[in-house]
């Protein structure tokens, strides 16, 4: 099974492809001179700087293996209401058995904190799939507070935040333009569907240039699924998705717009911006 | 999208001509007493007075007319179908550009420096557009975004309609009431250049309409209202804050838009988070005589907690004032207005067809003035700030600001 996904490769985007296996990874990242320790869940053995997210069918349940390489126990868990969070001992495989899921997107990572703030987590599409579909990963950083949770400790909740790095699938500006799975490229009079989920540890607000998006899904503001927006917010943990329209060519970018977080280390532009690219 | 590079290097002897012939050095091909149209420009070196009475260095927008700048920015006013050139130049020592936040313009117009164009100093532009949705939108400087914009270079920007319905087929309303939700770093503001790293900026002054605590218990603060009035709380965000506002039962409260965009379906409202660049449309039809407020918390987005409450207040007008006329579609120009206010609603200049007695009373229905309209327009720059009512023969009459 593990040699069959090692010949994967990376997702293709709506390729439909679902891992038999994720391989969770401790090692380092640097972004904008910045180096961190990482948890990340990857496609294969080989070390991998982007967590994989993953296109599976409606109405229709799987087995994944998930070897946890790293030196402490996790727990899988996932964004299905009703859902038990898995045990996964340190340096073993464990089988995991994802639900049969409506058509829609959910986060799955690992339960702890040192999962949670090393950034092992991905999201999960069910269906959604009449349409290209691209997803963002959001991520804030703050390197000093990994290395002490990498390092044994515990996060002093009296300790303020200080992120220093923001990123889309794992990618900081402009690297996201280099990312297949999230920078939006189709042709004029086309539609696609974007999933934008919040894996960090603060809230986030995106805004659209250029268009407005349909909400079809937004797992903590369940009220605005139909609402047509511009700039939307994403809590702590929120999966959403949009419909886009492009009705107009051009490069149009979309960017969070707590300023903060369009900076690498201080330094602007950077961080959470990507771009539509809309062909004429 | 027509950028033109008119103006020499030595920008600070052209701002005190600029200033000082109150834009008309802007354009020569206009005879002296010929008004101009309505031009944006930015500057780096204002003054705004806080509350406690300190002051901070802001860069910012105001009309070439006004020849000052202010926070928040000139709100905008355009309507529902309407090509707009918006005139923007920029004598200010950096450059700066206008990004039209939500009217989803093209990539020309959109002021991204990297997609879009530069206004280099001493440069001028044109943005234009056609404002095709009606509802509450803002603008801003794109140019090293998280340093502009908490240095102040925003304003809000309304497309409405000429029934005076929210949007086609929407409800209507009395009348507009813009409130733009922005917070400040003091110590960036003091010194910009020491500024970086832009992530560690935390903001500590929190404001509604560029005011805070008493300065927005102020009578011209204020949102007043007749029995019977139906008022349109255009709510904006251009903060670093999540706001969350918090409507009074009295207000009945309800949300009909979001981002410029109708809901699928109305609701009626007790609290709402507005996140940074969101904005909402919110009708509110005060109980006869409320007097209270819409309090709005200030939400650290990276460390949850209220670090500030503001307060946008409510007073209650006499019922006399609101006989005073149906307030149909307002067509005056600005509103609110610091300077010149043209009644008859002709931006340019010219009177709009219109050549009769004009009369202006106050909030208490006291007249201040009467008269015909020289150039088609009112010199209020020396009104007290508050609400006015204009009487063009037998027009509607028309409610106006006027704020300094």
């Amino acid at each position: 099974m593990w040699l069959a996904l090692a010949i994967l490769g990376p997702i293709e985007v709506h390729a439909q492809t679902t891992p038999d296996t994720l391989w969770i990874q401790l090692n380092e990242v640097t972004l904008a001179g910045d180096t961190m320790p990482a948890l990340r869940f990857c496609p294969s053995m080989d070390w991998d700087t982007v967590n994989v997210s993953f296109y599976v069918n409606v109405g229709q349940s799987y087995e994944v293996v998930v070897f946890n390489g790293d030196s402490v126990d996790h727990g899988f868990e996932l964004g299905v209401a009703g859902w038990s969070a898995v045990n996964l001992p340190a340096g073993e495989s464990t089988v995991v058995e994802l639900p049969e899921l409506l058509e829609g997107s959910y986060r799955y990572g690992l339960s702890s904190e040192r999962g949670r703030v090393l950034g092992a987590a991905g999201v999960i599409v069910a269906g959604f799939d009449a349409l290209p579909h691209f997803h963002w990963n959001l991520g804030d950083w703050e390197p000093a507070r990994m290395w002490g949770v990498a390092n044994g400790g515990a996060v002093d909740p009296e300790a303020p935040y200080v992120p220093r790095q923001f990123t889309v699938n794992d990618r900081i500006f402009p690297n996201t333009l280099n990312d297949p799975f999230g920078h939006v490229q189709i042709g004029v009079g086309t539609s696609c569907y974007i999933t934008i989920a919040n894996q960090g540890s603060m809230d986030h607000v995106l805004h659209f240039h250029g268009f407005h998006v349909e909400v079809l899904q937004a797992s903590q503001h369940p009220e605005r699924v139909g609402w047509t927006k511009d700039t939307m917010p994403f809590l702590q943990g929120e999966v959403t998705v949009v419909r886009l329209d492009a009705f107009q060519a051009g490069m149009y970018p979309v960017h969070n717009h707590n300023l903060i977080a369009v900076t690498n280390a201080g330094l602007y532009p950077g961080g959470m911006i990507t771009h539509l690219n809309i062909a004429p | 999208m027509n950028m033109l590079m008119h103006f020499p290097k030595c920008f600070a002897a052209f701002r005190w001509v600029m200033l000082l012939c109150g834009g008309l050095a802007l354009a020569p091909s206009l005879a002296m007493g010929q008004a101009l149209p309505p031009q944006l420009y930015s500057e780096m070196d204002g003054i705004h007075f806080l509350d406690d009475g300190s002051s901070v260095t802001i860069w910012g927008y105001g009309w070439v007319t006004d020849g000052f700048i202010t926070l928040p920015g000139p709100l905008l006013t355009y309507n529902e179908g309407q090509s707009v050139d918006l005139n923007f130049v920029n004598p200010s020592p950096e450059s700066h550009t206008i990004h039209l936040h939500g009217l989803d313009v093209d990539q020309a117009n959109d002021g991204v420096p990297a997609t879009s164009f530069l206004v280099p100093t001493g440069g001028d532009a044109v943005y234009s557009f056609v404002a095709d949705q009606a509802g509450t939108f803002l603008y801003h400087c794109h140019v090293t975004t998280t340093l502009h914009l908490t240095m102040g270079m925003y304003g809000m920007i309304l497309v409405k309609r000429p029934d005076q319905t929210l949007f086609e087929g929407g409800p209507a309303y009395t009348e507009d009431a813009p409130f733009l939700f922005s917070d400040l770093e003091v110590a960036t503001n003091l010194d910009p250049v020491g500024s970086f790293p832009f992530h560690d900026i935390r903001p500590d002054v929190f404001m509604i309409n560029g005011k805070q605590g008493s300065q927005l218990e102020a009578e011209d603060e204020r949102v007043w209202s007749a029995p019977g009035d139906t008022v349109a709380l255009r709510l904006g965000s251009m903060a670093y804050s999540r706001v969350r506002c918090h409507f009074p039962p009295e207000l009945h409260a309800v949300c009909h838009m979001s981002d410029g965009r109708a809901l699928p379906e109305s609701f009626a409202v007790d609290s709402l988070d507005i996140f940074p660049g969101e904005r909402f449309t919110i009708l509110v039809a005060p109980e006869e005589g409320f007097e209270g407020a819409v309090s709005c918390d200030y939400w650290n987005m990276i460390d949850p907690g209220i670090e500030d409450t503001q307060h946008i207040h409510f007073g209650a007008l006499p019922s006399s004032v609101q006989a005073l006329g149906d307030f149909g579609a307002a067509c005056g120009y600005p509103n609110p207005a610091s300077r010149w206010y043209h009644p008859a609603g002709a931006a340019s200049g010219a009177s709009n067809g219109f050549e009769g007695e004009v009369v202006v009373t106050d909030a208490q229905g006291r007249e201040c003035f009467r008269g015909v309209l020289q150039n088609g327009r009112l010199d209020v720059s020396a009104w007290p700030n508050g609400a006015y009512v204009a009487r063009c023969g037998d027009r509607q009459p028309t409610r106006f600001v006027v704020a300094h």
